[in-house]
């Protein structure tokens, strides 16, 4: 846009949309640009679903614009729009169709190479999860965020979050067990 | 075998996940350093997290994506990047005429091709999201289908700007539409169900987090259930609903025309379909019974023989804020003087335009014949089958079969 947009903050960006001024638009473009690829693979790992990925997606963002009408002071935006999303996909999750789309399917199939054949099986693994140990698991692992970035986030206590993780990684690598050890030993005989 | 407590394994996750401070790190990684069962625990935990991080795998969030939100916002699309949204509408249209030929094509190929299954069969889905039809009723019923007003034009789109686009729980005239029905029908009393009362939707739901919602609960507009009142009267199917799109149509049987009978009133606002199935209730000798419906024709008999796909959004709840999806449709036509003549009177291609939101189409295809023309109450012996295509394939949801009635569309 040549406005030089991307110099600028994510806060100093909310508050250019806030501000409704002749930036705000090209603002919230930026901030969007910024976060969507994150919250749209939030979204998709946690929903697996690409379509209702995409729809949590757009009613994170409509949701994020629409909460700069008010004068909050944003200081953590990434974490301020993963919260929104995080709340939508549990929402949807919800209603969740029980069908896993032809293409994401396929996806998962396609990938099934030996290169990331762990990544799969933890993927698969994580498919097992309770969704309330799955979402901590995705924002710990994937989104990298402190426990007690995680905690705020998912409305719940430190300990909660910290028994949750600690619970999600076990069943983890419970499931993944017989493989890890033999993944050990063929290295070893190497 | 093992004797790890639960204590050591969360010590081994927080000390991986950065969450002990240094001196407990000290600690931990002491104890880990003389213990091999702590040891080959955090191996394998780190091989895991190790594995994630080298997760490349990109979620390009779809174009579309941000068009849909900046239109929704009312914030013009050229600070977005072009897409189709931003296409004018000629040439949407054009891509919808293009594919709906392709997709006539389709038809008349799947129509002989898959004509041999037996609709006692196939299965009906209950995955499947209701739609609008017929074909999640039972036989002789009226289903009519009430949809949001919202989602009419490409206009109302662009024009939602600063606010809310207000999906009405309630619309005065489908009300009254669907008080006229419930008038006018002598059977129906008793037979009144909901079809969408399981339907209770996300967006009305309270989002778990306190302090996100104090600020943008306000924001969360509802979608209303999509309500249906299954009437049950003739030995026919009649839905109605509402449409949720644009279409650009070449109505023949009802072009610009509002047509009240038997207290239902057509207008250009609804998709209206009557049909009736060949059942053994109106087959007599091999003959149709159709005298129920004699008082709407007159003896003006032109042959309309169609075929067509209508590929479509079947989502149920019209959401404008996530408007784009484009379907498209046509029937192509050919029109005789009289049946089994090869004297073409005319010949039009009926095109459709839908914008819906999930991507949930529907595929009906069929092949018809219609008697009629001076009035504007076709009778219609058809065959049809819907397609589906919900989250895993096309495939058939139900086979309609043999018909018999009276079609009205628009």
């Amino acid at each position: 846009m040549g406005s030089k947009l991307d110099k600028y903050s994510d806060p100093e960006l909310f508050e250019l949309v806030q501000s409704r001024g002749k930036l705000a638009d090209n603002a919230f473009s930026e901030l969007y640009d910024r976060h969507s690829p994150r919250v749209f693979a939030y979204c998709r790992r946690f929903l697996g679903n690409k379509e209702e990925a995409q729809d949590v997606l757009q009613e994170t963002f409509i949701r994020l614009y629409k909460s700069s009408n008010s004068d909050r002071e944003m200081t953590n935006v990434p974490a301020f729009i993963l919260t929104i999303a995080r709340n939508l996909c549990v929402n949807s999750q919800k209603k969740k169709k029980p069908l896993v789309s032809y293409e994401d399917y396929m996806f998962v199939r396609e990938n099934n190479n030996d290169d990331n054949e762990l990544l799969d099986l933890i993927k698969m693994a994580m498919e097992t999860l309770p969704e309330d140990y799955k979402e901590v698991f995705i924002l710990r692992e994937y989104e990298g965020l402190s426990y007690q970035d995680i905690a705020e986030i998912t409305d719940t206590s430190l300990t909660n979050v910290k028994v949750r993780i600690y619970r999600a990684k076990q069943k983890i690598k419970d499931i993944l067990e017989p493989y890890l050890v033999d993944l050990n030993k063929h290295e070893k005989d190497e | 075998m093992n004797n790890l407590t639960n204590n050591d394994f969360e010590l081994i996750t927080q000390l991986l996940d950065g969450e002990l401070s240094s001196e407990q790190a000290a600690e931990v990684t002491k104890m880990i350093g003389s213990n091999p069962e702590m040891q080959a625990e955090m191996d394998r935990l780190s091989e895991i997290s190790n594995a994630i991080r080298k997760d490349d795998e990109e979620f390009v969030p779809p174009k579309k994506a941000k068009d849909n939100v900046f239109l929704a916002l009312g914030i013009p699309l050229a600070v977005s990047a072009p897409s189709l949204t931003s296409m004018s509408s000629e040439i949407a249209n054009l891509i919808s005429i293009g594919a709906a030929f392709t997709a006539s094509l389709l038809t008349f190929t799947m129509f002989y091709s898959l004509n041999d299954v037996d609709s006692n069969n196939v299965a009906t889905n209950s995955n499947v999201p209701i739609v609008s039809s017929y074909e999640k009723a039972n036989n002789n019923n009226i289903i009519i289908e009430e949809e949001p007003m919202d989602l009419e034009v490409e206009a109302d789109l662009a024009n939602t700007a600063s606010s809310t686009p207000a999906i009405s729980p309630s619309n005065t005239n489908i009300d009254t539409r669907s008080n006229n029905i419930m008038n006018t029908s002598s059977n129906n009393t008793n037979n009144s169900i909901d079809l969408a009362s399981n339907n209770s939707d996300i967006a009305t739901k309270q989002i778990d987090n306190v302090s996100i919602n104090t600020n943008i609960d306000e924001n969360i507009t509802s979608i209303p259930n999509t309500k249906r009142e299954l009437v049950s009267a003739w030995e026919s199917n009649i839905i109605t609903s509402r449409k949720t799109g644009l279409q650009t149509n070449n109505s023949i049987f009802l072009e610009g025309k509002s047509i009240t009978t038997n207290g239902l009133t057509y207008t250009r606002d609804y998709l209206t379909i009557i049909r009736t199935k060949a059942t053994s209730n109106n087959l007599n000798s091999g003959q149709f019974d159709v005298s129920f419906l004699t008082n709407y024709f007159t003896t003006d008999v032109r042959g309309i023989i169609s075929a067509g796909l209508s590929w479509y959004d079947q989502n149920s709840n019209p959401d404008l804020r996530n408007p784009v999806f484009v379907g498209g449709g046509i029937e192509y036509t050919p029109t005789f003087t009289n049946l089994l003549a090869n004297g073409y009177f005319d010949t039009f291609i009926n095109g459709q335009l839908f914008l819906g939101s999930n991507p949930s189409y529907k595929m009906e295809a069929g092949l018809s014949t219609t008697l009629g023309g001076m009035t504007n109450f076709p009778i219609v012996i058809g065959y049809t089958r819907n397609y589906v295509r919900d989250y895993q394939f096309i495939r058939q949801e139900m086979n309609d079969g043999l018909f018999i009635g009276t079609e009205i569309s628009f």
